[in-house]
């Protein structure tokens, strides 16, 4: 079995995206009862959100396996090039069709198998960059679908207007962020 | 009963001693705080009264900014100049309680009285005393830093509405040479420190403006009044914090491109949109929290926000919308935010 040679955190992954074999589910719940894995429960929920997210262009479409099988399906496979021709010439048997249809479904299988994984780790890993770059960005706090992150020019003259008074050492370091100079005089 | 004298004059005795070793223990770790605590002294005076120069990085994640200190105090009057040397030019040059900001690329001078007291290595216009109630302050390792040899301070929170602190002090003269902001994991938020630094022996000629011919700038003279604003109020705000200030200001919306073709004239033409908000600062002396109140003109979308040390909120209450900015955890912007009640008169 392939999953026997995955590692939790792939697992897990599997797990958060709805695609973990069921006989691997309960040992995933097990593991999940533990903090670290908690949080790598949460990591790759805040992964997908941030995949989700309109910000991240390269999302990879959620049909694509689906997608890649009906692609390998409807494409032709030459068993005999002399004997049978073209798969969809109709003038194969039966017992041709079928053989070639398995064939064409466990070759489609196959590649999922073997190319999903690494895909999905390529996602992660793609997204983890993606993360950390993000971190030293403006983030969101907050798990719930309603917290957004604000990006908002605003936010600077706010910024500018607490750090004038605010006695921390380190707000007049960040004095000028703003490009331009707020008039503060009270009309 | 002989037995029973004995064991009784046994339990006397180790109990004394048993009270006198703790109160030993709190008397050393009460000294351990006195000792804290005088440094932050130390270093509240330092900055005030000594003459330096140097140069110092502030660093947030990945994101560092470079400026350069110079400060004299003759006995009687005090000069600083701040230059930022990252990014745009820009440099604020101090008498005693006036500044005056020169922005060169608006060509504009921005006239002053200043408001905070603490540009770094100022720091602590608050009593360490009353620090102590919320934050545990002990000193920690000896260190170096910028070629100083200095003592490690710690102010450790002792609630989660608050950061820590770690500031080194240098030996000699207790000026601060690196502050740290940490998390609620003691890791390092954002942190500022000198890398280049000379104390005593300060040439004049440091705090003069660098920008000498001003001919033609805009000059302008900013005076805030405070108003007291009646009904606005914050009922849960983190203990320690107290009003500082509260005012009326106005907050200039600018377009996201300035206009190129003619900032080259010096002249500013572009004329920003402006609204008027009111602020209510509060602070435990280390750190301060806002709460902007403004009239809803336009849609704006409710969402938090960090960066570095700074947590934000916005929220819609009523007809107004609410902006809550604080170096504080992000637990504290959010009682803050669900606490803010508006009772007109």
């Amino acid at each position: 079995m392939i999953s026997s040679s995955k590692t939790m955190h792939e697992q897990i992954s599997a797990f958060a995206d709805g695609e973990l074999a069921s006989f691997d589910q309960s040992g995933v719940l097990t593991a999940l009862r533990a903090p670290a894995e908690r949080a790598v429960w949460d990591d790759y929920h805040h992964i997908g959100d941030i995949i989700r997210s309109v910000e991240m262009a390269a999302a990879v479409h959620p049909e694509f396996a689906a997608r890649t099988v009906a692609l390998l399906e409807s494409e032709p496979i030459y068993i005999e090039a002399s004997a049978t021709g073209p798969f969809l010439s109709g003038h194969q048997s039966w017992l041709n069709r079928s053989t070639m249809l398995g064939a064409a479904v466990a070759a489609a299988l196959l590649l999922t198998v073997v190319a999903g994984p690494r895909l999905a780790g390529m996602q992660v890993g793609d997204a983890l960059l993606q993360v950390a770059l993000f971190k030293s960005d403006p983030q969101t706090f907050g798990t719930n679908a309603a917290t957004v992150v604000l990006r908002d020019p605003r936010m600077d003259e706010y910024l500018l207007a607490h750090q004038r008074f605010s006695p921390s050492v380190f707000s007049n370091a960040q004095f000028s962020r703003s490009a331009t100079f707020a008039t503060e005089s009270v009309k | 009963m002989r037995q029973t004298l004995l064991l009784l004059k046994f339990v006397v005795v180790m109990s004394s001693f048993i009270a006198l070793s703790s109160h030993a223990e709190t008397a050393e770790s009460g000294s351990d705080s006195q000792t804290a605590q005088a440094w932050l002294k130390r270093i509240h005076s330092a900055a005030q009264k000594l003459n330096y120069s140097g140069t110092f990085i502030y660093q947030q994640s990945n994101q560092i900014r470079t400026s350069r200190i110079t400060h004299l105090f003759d006995g009687k009057n005090e000069r600083e100049k701040l230059e930022i040397l990252d990014g745009k030019p820009r440099e604020y040059i101090r008498n005693n309680e006036e500044i005056v900001s020169y922005v060169p690329e608006i060509k504009t001078l921005l006239v002053e009285k200043r408001v905070t007291r603490d540009v770094f290595p100022a720091i602590l216009a608050a009593n360490p005393a009353d620090l102590a109630e919320h934050y545990n302050i002990k000193t920690a390792e000896a260190g170096r830093v910028a070629g100083f040899d200095c003592q490690a301070v710690i102010l450790e929170p002792k609630d989660n509405l608050r950061y820590g602190y770690k500031l080194w002090a240098e030996n000699a003269t207790g000026l601060l040479l690196r502050a740290q902001t940490l998390d609620e994991r003691g890791e390092v938020i954002e942190q500022i420190a000198f890398t280049q630094l000379m104390i005593g022996n300060v040439d004049r000629a440091k705090v003069r403006p660098t920008f000498s011919n001003t001919a033609g700038w805009r000059v302008e003279n900013a005076e805030m009044t405070s108003v007291a604003l009646t009904g606005w109020s914050v009922k849960a705000i983190p203990p320690g914090f107290s009003k500082i200030r509260e005012m009326k200001r106005i907050i200039s919306d600018t377009p996201a491109q300035p206009d190129q073709s003619n900032s080259r004239t010096g002249v500013a033409v572009v004329r920003p949109t402006q609204r008027e908000v009111a602020q209510i600062v509060f602070s435990d002396g280390l750190a301060a929290i806002s709460v902007f109140i403004e009239p809803i003109s336009q849609s704006r979308t409710e969402g938090s926000m960090q960066q570095g040390a700074m947590n934000i909120t916005a929220k819609r209450q009523g007809d107004f919308w609410l902006t809550i900015v604080g170096e504080v955890p992000a637990a504290a912007i959010k009682q803050v935010a669900n606490s803010i009640e508006f009772k007109p008169r």
